[in-house]
């Protein structure tokens, strides 16, 4: 729980646009003024914070129906371990969802496990599960 | 045991011909089966796309906080129609200072938030009550450039061909976050307009 209530705690930081009302709001500019900085709350991350988060990017490549599923993949651009990997998110017919993430290695694919895999999938699930 | 979690994330549409390649080449590797043959990490997109990152400072945050920031590949084309629904959402941004070489290429982006249950297993994740919502005038300033980018020039949709089914993908997924249904494809299988779309009823739908 206090790892949830931490990530809760950094997206609500992430809101924070304090740090960056005194910069052009670039992201304003991009969204034809639909997102401004000033609509956000003010917080700011402390150090211990800062070194506890990790971020990267998550790339749609495709989505796939079959009579059982739907499923979109991704690719995680920083890889799993130094390799290639893609994160899968399937719903299924009865509304389940899952998700779960694949790599390559030496001409091989393979399910990740273990708390690599975890973090991946806590940093990237929404953006998967958002092309279902 | 189920944990909720809550946040706000951001995509971003980039239109870059070179990674438009690679990623389609990549689908049709995975989609035939071929995929673990297809090489190693390519840490330059990696780079290429935090890079665009770096230089907003609303998605940097984001990857700070530990919410990944999604991106979606576009095709480039020569069209003029193109080059100017891209220049409307990064002439400003270009002119504030921004690296252009960096920003050139961003059609747009969407502001989203979510909620969910989920439960980690060794090697997967289960998720229930998901829901998600987007900006919609992020989404419908992306979807203008969108359809100005790719709905309206024959030309383009030729040279494009290949791309229809991920650009369909795509609009279909657009559509979907602003609530329409049934919208048709943005390009038919041949790489051509729709009779629709020709007709310009297309995009008489309210976007």
């Amino acid at each position: 729980m206090q790892k949830v209530f931490r990530k809760t705690l950094l997206v609500s930081l992430f809101l924070s646009a304090s740090a960056f009302a005194a910069e052009s709001n670039l992201l304003s500019l991009a969204t034809n003024g639909a997102i401004t900085a000033e609509k956000s709350a003010t917080v700011a991350l402390n150090d211990d914070e800062m070194k506890n988060v990790v971020g990267g990017i998550y790339r749609y490549q495709t989505t796939v129906y079959t009579s059982m599923y739907k499923q979109s993949v991704g690719t995680i651009t920083e890889g799993y371990l130094g390799h290639p990997a893609k994160m899968y998110a399937r719903i299924m017919n009865n509304g389940s969802l899952s998700i779960w993430i694949n790599y390559t290695s030496g001409g091989y694919t393979y399910q990740a496990y273990g708390t690599e895999a975890t973090r991946l999938i806590n940093l990237y699930r929404n953006k998967a599960l958002s092309y279902l | 045991m189920y944990l909720k979690e809550s946040g706000t994330g951001y995509t971003v549409y980039l239109q870059n011909n070179y990674y438009a390649q690679k990623n389609y080449a990549d689908t049709q590797a995975l989609l035939s089966g071929n995929w673990a043959q297809s090489g190693e990490l390519d840490k330059g997109l990696d780079d290429y796309l935090n890079k665009i990152v770096d230089a907003i400072p609303e998605l940097k945050a984001s990857q700070e906080a530990g919410i990944g920031v999604g991106f979606v590949i576009l095709p480039e084309s020569t069209s003029s129609d193109l080059k100017q629904s891209v220049s409307t959402a990064t002439d400003q941004l270009i002119k504030d200072g921004t690296d252009p070489d960096i920003l050139k290429g961003v059609l747009g982006i969407v502001k989203d938030t979510f909620s969910l249950e989920y439960e980690n297993h060794p090697g997967y994740c289960s998720v229930r009550n998901y829901e998600s919502s987007v900006d919609t005038s992020s989404l419908d300033h992306l979807m203008e450039n969108f359809k100005n980018a790719y709905g309206t020039d024959k030309t383009l949709s030729e040279a494009l061909s290949k791309f229809a089914d991920y650009l369909n993908e795509i609009w279909e997924h657009l559509n979907k976050q602003a609530g329409n249904n049934d919208v048709g494809s943005i390009f038919t299988s041949e790489g051509k307009l729709s009779p629709e779309e020709k007709k310009g009823r297309f995009f008489s739908a309210s976007v």
